[in-house]
């Protein structure tokens, strides 16, 4: 029975697994793993695919099931492909209702044929927008200008190889060449191709192509290696075009071959980026952080199942599982930092991803020695949450970013802003425990004199830790402040910000010491303290000033704001007199 | 007597005083930050922190960050003479609350003492003076000598009740902050030189980061009863000039300066990109410092400046032709003493943080 058990447990975990888990074709993986070199970071052609699709259409699946790399690659050697396809993203139900009411939607797709014919409805208001500041246009112009950048996207595809015919590109390019030589021999005038020649050559010259695939010493785009009189791009050159007629044809013995002759002389040239890119492209397929926020949610019902079902090893289920999801989630975290030579968190969101690592990781700790259900449960969500907020971060383009010059230091970046986001982790963890003291006092009748000490002791134990390493980190950055601005402090908002939540937990600390705090006055209290720390970690870069002002999106601003109304109800609710608790209201049981 | 000295100790020794200026602080911090939107990071600072009181007009409203230092520094010491004990678990707290002491301390000495300067060299050029870029001050200047000019600054309250510079009386008529200038279509015979053709224009002050307020003036010299009229903006490059007693002078409103004792060279500012972006990777200013002692080559690169007799030039900025470097130059003769308490303040919350999970465990 043990056995049965375990078996239909861990199908239950590998069916979640595999779910999340890429599982790319022979085209998707001849293709994606090529290198290209991108917003100055080497990658392969996958993670490019994903960022530009989810940039475009807002989301990764496509209508006729292609994969990111089938799309993009489509785009990028043929002048016709996905042409009417609603790929490019909509977000304002004003734009197009002139045409047809049922554009009268906040979010639809429409096709590049669609746009067209009727871009022109809305280029005045991209052309005011683009004067303006981001925070100074109206929802519509903002809606108007993002829009066209898709578009601008979009097209700017196809011109990434040499799209002028349909059927080979290497057939054109061999013409091109053949012109060239007869023009040589002084027959201009004679040749009957000379005038689109001209065009084309005009063309190629002033192509907006930015993806650079061809890296012999410099790296370069196919018109540019096309248009090198050296020639010495040239093998690299005629392998992407071989590549691109296999595809067209879809002949897939020659898409490998072709691809894996361009891998091999990249490894030649530069086997560590060979690997990187490698690893990238796995990175990519597994999926990691996803896998291990679908495995925070199992736990999570594996927990209601083990209390109120008693499902049978649960506990032990829980463990496992839970030891699964911390794999994918440190190998993600230990992919993004080999990848970048950089330390886990570099921008809002790595620092969401090292919040859930670490909060899962703490818990896991709590829950290996207390083996209380609860924790387990309560920590899985949070980190979940965690995860899902990251996820919502990660729609806005490629997380693996470089680094600005003022940041680009990996010892700061490894001790202050680790130190600083665990320090935000574990207060989150003091304050979503509070909540739940709160909640599970009010609601329910769960909250006995025992588990509201341990509850207590708990809350006071991550105070503390998030002080410790609230003020490491404060104290680290104004060393690292000193040396890079001249000044230890500048009273930045988000110094300010950082020094709020020092001092808010200075205050309860204080207050608690001084005897003036009862437990229910220290939850409240420490639920506060998320507010503090929600407004620091994000707020603080909304208001557009000082050093720190990075990365301002109205939806975050949304999210917050129900972020901070959702604090303030549950504090009314924990005002209440304790005879309106559901916990005090008879006396409590043994258990 | 004693008596009394104790009841003074307990009082602002109380733990409920702490949590008092903590709150107090908190909500400091908290206003500040709102309006540093409204009137910007410099000017936020000089009304919340570095001010005994918050005032709304003149009438003090809420504690400035200077009163809650002191007093917060005044409670951890009584509170730490009263509890003072050899202990365990007393000696974390302790070096927790003097790290804090000396950081309070530190912050008020930079903000009294401390100055932030700037200098921007073009490339093969070298510079021996510093400018304040937010202070502006008129100057006389007298470049008679062949070696060395003669330089007189005075300050636009000076200024405003008249200077007395060689017999001749010099009076600001108008002097206007934030200030643009505009040509005025028909010449002013009144002015000489700039002020002819030109009018300034009072602008209201900014408090943006990125913008600057450049300052104008009229101003009149009087000498053996004749009245002679000049324009002066912080913002042009001319040197104006006036003869007294046959001989000439230069004048001019400019950043206020400070000469150095030794000059700074820029060899070459480059400005590395990642591969095919703009985006910048790093910033590095090939320098050399020329003193009396001898030479010293350095590179100013971003989180490495450069640290000489009490001055420290960062790197902050260049021109767009990529020309010209400015460097923000810091003098802050108590700069060591956020190191000193930060350290401090990091081994009483390790020590602090062991002992209070060893005493949970038990």
């Amino acid at each position: 029975m043990k056995y049965i058990r375990y078996s239909i447990f861990f199908l239950f975990l590998s069916l979640i697994i595999l779910s999340s888990v890429h599982r790319p074709t022979l085209i998707d993986r001849s293709i994606g793993t090529l290198p290209v070199l991108h917003e100055g970071r080497i990658k392969p052609i996958d993670t490019l695919a994903r960022h530009t699709l989810l940039q475009i259409q807002g989301r990764l699946r496509l209508f006729s099931n292609a994969s990111p790399v089938e799309w993009f690659f489509s785009m990028m050697t043929s002048p016709t492909a996905y042409k009417s396809d609603p790929i490019i993203l909509v977000e304002h139900p004003k734009l197009f209702d002139s045409i047809d009411p049922k554009y009268r939607k906040q979010k639809y797709r429409v096709s590049e044929a669609f746009l067209n014919d009727h871009f022109d409805l809305i280029q005045p208001f991209v052309s005011s927008a683009a004067l303006l500041e981001k925070e100074q246009r109206t929802p519509f112009q903002q809606a108007s200008y993002l829009l066209a950048n898709r578009f601008q996207t979009f097209v700017s595809l196809r011109s990434q190889f040499f799209p002028f015919e349909e059927n080979s590109q290497l057939k054109f390019w061999n013409q091109m060449l053949l012109l060239t030589q007869s023009m040589n021999k002084n027959q201009i005038q004679s040749s009957p191709d000379f005038e689109s020649f001209l065009i084309y050559y005009d063309h190629l010259k002033k192509f907006p192509a930015t993806t650079r695939l061809i890296f012999d010493g410099e790296w370069s785009t196919l018109a540019e290696g096309a248009l090198d009189p050296s020639q010495s791009k040239k093998v690299l050159l005629s392998n992407y075009l071989l590549l691109s007629d296999a595809y067209s044809q879809r002949d897939l013995d020659l898409i490998s071959r072709y691809s894996t002759i361009i891998s091999d002389e990249f490894k030649a040239f530069d086997s560590t980026q060979f690997n990187l890119v490698r690893l990238e492209y796995i990175f990519n397929q597994l999926n990691p952080f996803i896998v291990s926020l679908f495995i925070y949610c199992f736990i999570i019902l594996l927990v209601f199942m083990t209390r109120f079902f008693h499902l049978k090893y649960g506990e032990s289920f829980i463990r496992i599982a839970w030891f699964v999801a911390l794999g994918f989630h440190s190998f993600g975290l230990i992919a993004r930092m080999i990848i970048l030579m950089r330390p886990p968190v570099i921008n809002l969101y790595s620092s969401a991803i090292f919040i859930a690592f670490v909060t899962s990781f703490i818990g896991y700790m709590l829950y290996k020695r207390a083996q209380h259900l609860f924790y387990a449960g309560y920590i899985s969500a949070l980190s979940a949450l965690s995860l899902i907020a990251a996820y919502h971060l990660s729609l806005s383009g490629d997380t693996l970013q470089v680094m600005e010059a003022v940041l680009n230091s990996n010892f700061w970046l490894g001790t202050h802003v680790v130190s600083m986001t665990i320090g935000y982790a574990v207060i989150f963890m003091a304050g979503f425990f509070a909540i739940s003291y709160i909640l599970i006092g009010t609601l329910t009748r769960f909250l006995t004199p025992d588990f509201s000490q341990q509850l207590e002791r708990l809350v006071y134990i991550f105070l503390m830790i998030s002080l410790f390493f609230n003020l490491l980190g404060t104290v680290l950055g104004g060393i690292w402040a000193d040396q890079s601005w001249g000044r230890f402090w500048g009273w930045d908002p988000k110094e300010n910000g950082a020094i709020l939540i020092v001092l808010w937990i200075g205050i309860i600390l204080h207050m608690r010491w001084g005897r003036i705090l009862s437990v229910r006055g220290l939850m409240l209290m420490t639920i506060l303290s998320n507010v503090v720390t929600a407004w620091s970690w994000k707020g603080t870069n909304m208001l557009g000033i000082g050093l720190h002002s990075y990365g301002f999106t109205e939806k975050t601003f949304y999210w917050l704001m129900m972020f901070f109304i959702s604090q303030v109800a549950i504090i009314i609710l924990g005002s209440l007199p304790k005879k309106y608790w559901l916990s005090f209201q008879d006396k409590p049981d043994a258990q | 007597m004693g008596n009394i000295l104790k009841k003074t100790l307990q009082f602002f020794g109380d733990i409920k005083l702490t949590i008092f200026l903590l709150f107090k602080l908190f909500f400091l911090v908290l206003f500040a930050t709102f309006s540093q939107v409204d009137i910007g990071i410099f000017e936020a600072n000089n009304r919340y922190f570095t001010s005994w009181f918050v005032t709304m007009g003149n009438v003090p409203i809420y504690f400035g960050g200077y009163l809650i230092g002191l007093l917060l520094v005044l409670n951890l010491m009584a509170s730490h003479a009263t509890k003072f004990r050899f202990s365990k678990n007393y000696i974390g707290i302790f070096l927790i609350h003097f790290g804090l002491v000396l950081l309070i301390l530190g912050s008020g000495l930079t903000s009294f003492f401390g100055e932030e300067m700037q200098i921007s060299i073009k490339e093969g050029e070298s510079q021996n003076y510093l400018e304040y870029p937010s202070q502006f001050e008129f100057v006389i200047i007298d470049a008679s000598s062949s070696s060395n000019d003669k330089i007189f600054p005075f300050t636009f309250e000076e200024l405003k009740s008249g200077i007395v510079f060689n017999g001749a009386v010099i009076t600001s008529m108008t002097h206007a902050p934030n200030a643009i200038i505009n040509q005025r279509g028909i010449e002013n015979l009144k002015y000489n030189q700039l002020g002819r053709l030109f009018k300034l224009i009072s602008m209201p002050k900014t408090y943006k980061m990125t913008e600057r307020n450049i300052p104008g003036v009229t101003l009149s010299i009087n000498y053996n009863g004749q009245s002679d009229y000049y324009l002066l903006w912080g913002g042009s490059a001319i040197y104006q000039n006036f003869k007294l007693n046959g001989q000439s002078y230069l004048i001019k409103v400019r950043p206020k300066r400070r000469y150095l004792d030794f000059s700074i060279k820029l060899h070459d500012f480059t400005r590395d990109t990642y591969q095919n972006t703009e985006m910048a990777r790093r910033f590095i200013s090939d320098v050399s410092l020329f003193t009396s002692n001898g030479t010293v080559p350095f590179k100013i690169q971003m989180n490495e400046p450069l640290r000489y007799s009490g001055y420290t030039f960062f790197q902050s900025s260049f021109t767009d032709d990529e020309q010209t470097s400015v460097f923000q130059v810091v003098k802050n003769p108590s700069w060591f003493f956020p190191y000193i308490s930060s350290l401090i303040i990091v081994v009483g919350l390790f020590v602090q943080m062991i002992f209070s999970m060893r005493r949970y465990k038990q």
